[in-house]
């Protein structure tokens, strides 16, 4: 897997005292991965206030959940950005179930799916090699065909199922399933591909 | 939904991975994985691939106040739990005050030397009360389930208290001592908490006291403290003081029960910004 700090020893050990409840180490965990986590969390709600809140129970979750933490799984970036976006998608259906999502919002994602993969600019992570890896996925999301780029965007960052990415989209449901799956598929093949190139 | 076949689950098996599934979907590829290794293989692959999209989400800045605002919040919250879970874990409680907390210090209003202190209600505080609360720790040893309401309610209180208008102060130790602490200052409720961690135990006969300086050097006892055996601390108190009154915080070592005005070593100090 990824390693996601310069010695990804120390990001696992950091993890490791926070199981063992180790409030300090949370703190330094917060300090050093709560920028990137927020990027994952404001992408979703599109809400900083939101967002916030987000970032608080995603940490929160990873102090109480520690002791489940997998290193042979993942690196600590991905572990961290994998609970904030399940609390930002609840937070998200949570909002929707209240309110009936725009149309306009749906355009709007769909700026957002392009915008997700061209940008560029500083990283607030700060950490090089998490920096390095967020272009290679941008780069890789940016090699797939627009429309699966974008029920990508629907599935992952909006939470939509692919029934309703199928309504919203006016695409077949089986259209937008073989979508999904290709997406992933050459998703994970380009990342593969980038990473030996890279390394 | 009958049993699919391999075929048909290869195709949900990313769909899956992002938790897009329908449930009866759900049940049926989670009951082919429990029987398929080339699945359950392509499923950590995919998963893998999944997690990593995350990075792709644009970078946003994470402003500084609420940035701190969440890290106060979440150490509050964790502080407390920590607190609990020992608790609960060793299933008992503290016969009277916590390790961390000792009982006001009463202090002189002038001293000699310039140092003035000013009163200050300690452990009896509102704030006391929530991070120790004997009540509601209490209703903990009963019934696990009761801890845990006890425990939200706990956290209830806490958020309440550690808001968004809370300032935080990073002290770091003097010299190459152990040890660092966190002073959150609710400017509104005019409640401190103060969170210290990995510091050395204080000699028989001596103790730990924290310190507000303002700006024309006054130095206000927020009363004093001894760490727990793992060496972190705990300490509360209520205080008033104006929101540009603050210079730093400072903790001394002195001799055990306190003193009127700081004598000793500083061992942890943090500028207020
Ligand atoms: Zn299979």
């Amino acid at each position: 897997m990824i390693a996601d700090v310069r010695s990804p020893d120390d990001a696992d050990a950091l993890v490791t005292r926070v199981a063992g409840g180790d409030e300090h180490a949370l703190g330094v965990l917060y300090d050093r991965w709560s920028p990137l986590v927020f990027s994952v969390c404001v992408h979703i709600l599109g809400d900083d206030d939101e967002a916030e809140e987000a970032v608080e129970e995603t940490f929160w979750q990873a102090w109480r959940q520690a002791e489940r933490y997998d290193v042979t799984r993942g690196a600590v970036a991905t572990w961290l950005t994998t609970i904030a976006r399940s609390r930002a998608l609840d937070r998200l259906r949570a909002s929707r179930r209240r309110q009936e999502e725009t149309m306009s919002h749906l355009s709007e994602t769909k700026r957002a799916a392009v915008d997700a993969t061209t940008r560029r600019g500083d990283d607030p992570a700060r950490s090089a090699e998490v920096a390095e890896r967020r272009v290679l996925v941008r780069q890789a999301l940016l090699a797939l065909p627009l429309e699966q780029r974008e029920v990508l965007e629907l599935a992952y960052f909006r939470g939509l199922s692919q029934t309703e990415i199928a309504e919203h989209t006016g695409q077949p449901l089986g259209t937008v399933k073989t979508r999904v799956r290709l997406a992933m598929e050459k998703l994970r093949d380009r990342l593969g591909i980038l990473r030996e190139r890279d390394a | 939904m009958s049993a699919m076949t391999h075929e048909e689950v290869r195709e949900l098996l990313a769909a899956h991975v992002m938790e897009l599934l329908l449930p009866e979907e759900r049940a049926s590829v989670v009951a082919h994985l429990a029987g398929c290794a080339e699945c359950a293989r392509e499923v950590e692959s995919l998963r893998a691939t999944s997690a990593e999209l995350a990075l792709a989400a644009p970078d946003r800045s994470f402003d500084a106040r609420r940035c701190n605002g969440v890290r106060s919040r979440l150490l509050a919250r964790t502080a407390a739990d920590r607190d609990a879970r020992a608790r609960l874990a060793a299933g008992q409680l503290p016969e009277r005050e916590p390790l961390s907390l000792r009982p006001p210090h009463a202090t002189a209003p002038e001293s000699a030397g310039g140092w003035r202190t000013a009163s200050m209600v300690l452990a009896a505080s509102v704030a006391g009360l929530i991070l120790f609360g004997g009540s509601i720790l209490v209703q903990s040893r009963r019934e696990l389930a009761q801890a845990r309401e006890s425990e939200s309610q706990r956290q209830r209180l806490i958020a309440g208290l550690i808001g968004p208008g809370v300032r935080l102060i990073e002290l770091a130790p003097t010299e190459r001592r152990p040890g660092s602490a966190r002073m959150f200052w609710n400017q509104t409720l005019g409640a401190w908490t103060f969170l210290a961690y990995d510091l050395a135990i204080p000699a028989e006969g001596r103790t730990y006291q924290i310190w507000l300086i303002t700006p024309d050097d006054r130095r206000i006892s927020a009363g004093i403290f001894t760490p727990s055996a793992d060496g972190n601390a705990i300490a509360t108190t209520t205080y008033a003081l104006a929101a540009d009154s603050l210079t730093a915080v400072a903790v001394t070592e002195e001799p055990a029960g306190g003193v009127d005005a700081p004598s000793g070593d500083i061992v942890l100090l943090g500028a207020a910004r």
